[in-house]
């Protein structure tokens, strides 16, 4: 096992080798240059020239990528433009609000998924089981700014009993912070609960096919044991795959739902930093939901090769 | 074609429902101009936010542009980028695939390289993208294949591996078949479903993802007409002009789910042994 745990987190190394180009490379071929950005229109050629120096925009892009790789080694992500700070500093003040909607909507969305995808396997062909497909259907189907939206009107702009946007923090909100975060984790949770709810079905549908299922129905066993004692145990390996490949798309989700309902977590600083060419900022929150997407399905593969053995000596 | 063989329209009631509602979409597209009197795109200040009525069935906007109107081209742009998307995916997606699959020289170095690619939500690939290039239709085209095309070449590559060595090929090889042909003829012709089903679902998504990159304004560039932009439009008057809101939305979503439908569908047709692979 801990070859094979060693070996898994070296063949991490040119993954994240390449995420770092990819990331690096996308927004270094950004129209619009930063520094006439920064300095406006006003601004003479030498004071053009001298910022560039400053900022090692002169040399040549090789040469910054390979200075830009050594500085994020450490750490250090550079400055934002406009925000006038270090990257990785702002990054992780604003981490708060974004892990907190993706953990809540994570946790809802396996809930319900779960709840639903077993419902409709024991309910096989059942009016449950059509039920719990269609709304699974539409989890995956409805755009996630549309529903936020329409969550918004209905229980902040109607009813409200939400706030319409912003955010407080729990330090001075308390668990006040939670009426901020409800609407967004929930439009977020909707789609993944749709994706584990189809996969919990499907896993559940071939778990509940075989002979030791068989087997312990004919021992006399109720279904409530069956399922939750037998068969979900056994049909969780996909199901926790596509949790672990649906964290990063959650993430992904954040920056629509914080630009909606305007919170200052990392999806809204990333957006924030596309419409204002915000290099390092941009650089720093790509690399962000990558490296937790890659860390994230190392955990995944590692609870596989755990789970069965004959995954490690491959 | 597999997929007419094995299809009956009675026995795949939801692939025929989605069928019917594809139909219906593309109908609207193609026929937009004869179906609506109004312009998409020009202002009528005149008209400005009027609630549903006989002349505007669903309302008009903030211009005062009818927004069925809106909604029969937005539907239509959806639909053009959605296609567009899908063929490069395919194309971008089944060059890479094959090339992974049948060459295992390059198979490690590629592979490591659509691994990092895959890293990213295409979401974000898209968003930084569209930005890097501009909004415009061409952009978010590009944008969305790039982000998508590593899934379809994993796929593409992987029904490659596992055709390349069954005996027919062996046997087509010792025949003396150049690579082209045993590819072209044996291979892609028998990955064609699991090509399909993601395409199919790659079409549901890129209808959603255009709809998002329109909505933070680094997509199709207003005055030109997408659900998503008549969305960010909405929120903007949700208070006054609430009508605005449904219909753009309740558009994308009936397009959406009927593909994801179709993709459910010929999954389960094509290929049972996919029926645990899912979109991401």
């Amino acid at each position: 096992m801990r070859n094979y745990i060693i070996k898994r987190i070296l063949l991490l190394i040119p993954i994240i080798f390449i995420v770092a180009v990819i990331a690096f490379f996308i927004t270094n071929l950004m129209p619009g240059d930063p520094v006439r950005v920064i300095l406006g229109n006003m601004a003479t050629e030498s004071e053009v020239a001298r910022l560039e120096q400053t900022l090692g925009l002169d040399q040549p892009l090789i040469v910054r990528f390979f200075r830009w790789l050594a500085n994020i080694m450490r750490g250090d992500f550079g400055d934002s433009l406009y925000l006038n700070a270090p990257v990785a500093e702002v990054l992780i003040k604003r981490l708060r609000p974004t892990f907190l909607i993706a953990i809540l909507a994570e946790i809802l969305g396996i809930a319900g998924g779960m709840l639903l995808g077993i419902l409709a396997a024991v309910k096989h062909r059942k009016f449950l089981d059509q039920f719990s497909i269609t709304l699974s259907l539409f989890g995956i189907s409805i755009p996630s700014f549309w529903l936020a939206l329409i969550l918004m009107y209905l229980f902040s702009v109607r009813l409200g009993w939400f706030p319409v946007s912003g955010y407080e923090p729990f330090a001075e909100a308390g668990f006040g912070t939670l009426r901020y975060i409800i609407l967004p984790a929930v439009t977020l949770a909707f789609m993944q609960a749709g994706l584990i709810a189809r996969m919990t079905r499907s896993a559940m549908l071939d778990t509940l096919k075989q002979d030791y299922i068989r087997t312990a129905k004919s021992k006399g066993l109720s279904t409530k044991s069956i399922v939750f004692k037998h068969a979900l145990k056994n049909s969780m390996m996909p199901v926790i795959t596509v949790i672990g490949h649906n964290f990063a798309v959650l993430l992904g989700g954040t920056w629509i739902v914080e630009t909606i309902f305007v919170i200052p977590g990392t999806g809204f600083m990333a957006v924030n930093a596309i419409m204002r060419r915000d290099i390092p900022v941009i650089q720093a929150s790509i690399i962000f939901v990558a490296v937790i997407y890659i860390i994230l399905n190392l955990f995944v593969d590692l609870s596989y090769a755990f789970l069965n053995p004959k995954i490690r000596y491959n | 074609m597999l997929f007419l063989k094995k299809y009956n329209k009675y026995k795949h009631p939801y692939i025929t429902a989605s069928i019917i509602i594809l139909i219906f979409l593309v109908f609207l597209s193609l026929f937009a101009p004869a179906l609506t009197d109004y312009s998409p795109v020009r202002n009528n200040a005149r008209n400005r936010l009027q609630p549903p009525s006989r002349e505007h069935l669903l309302g008009t906007d903030q211009f005062g542009r009818d927004i069925f109107t809106r909604i029969l081209y937005g539907i239509r742009t959806s639909m053009q980028v959605g296609l567009a998307v899908v063929l490069l995916t395919v194309i971008f997606g089944g060059v890479v695939g094959v090339a992974a699959g049948y060459y295992s020289q390059i198979d490690r170095v590629v592979m490591r390289i659509l691994d990092a690619m895959m890293a990213f939500p295409g979401i974000i690939i898209a968003i930084s993208l569209a930005a890097i290039w501009g909004a415009g239709k061409l952009n978010i085209i590009l944008a969305l294949s790039f982000a998508y095309f590593p899934k379809m070449a994993r796929i593409v590559r992987s029904s490659v591996i596992s055709i390349k060595d069954l005996d027919y090929v062996d046997s087509a090889r010792a025949a003396g078949a150049k690579d082209s042909r045993i590819i072209v003829k044996y291979i892609l012709k028998n990955s064609a479903s699991p090509i399909m089903v993601q395409a199919t679902f790659n079409f549901a998504l890129a209808i959603l993802d255009e709809a998002a990159l329109s909505f933070l304004g680094v997509g199709i560039m207003p005055p030109a007409p997408s659900l998503g932009a008549m969305v960010t439009d909405a929120r903007t008057y949700m208070v006054v002009a609430p009508w605005m809101i449904l219909a753009p939305g309740i558009m994308i979503v009936l397009a959406v789910l009927s593909l994801n439908l179709l993709g459910d569908g010929l999954r389960d047709l094509l290929d049972p042994h996919l029926k645990n692979t899912f979109q991401k």
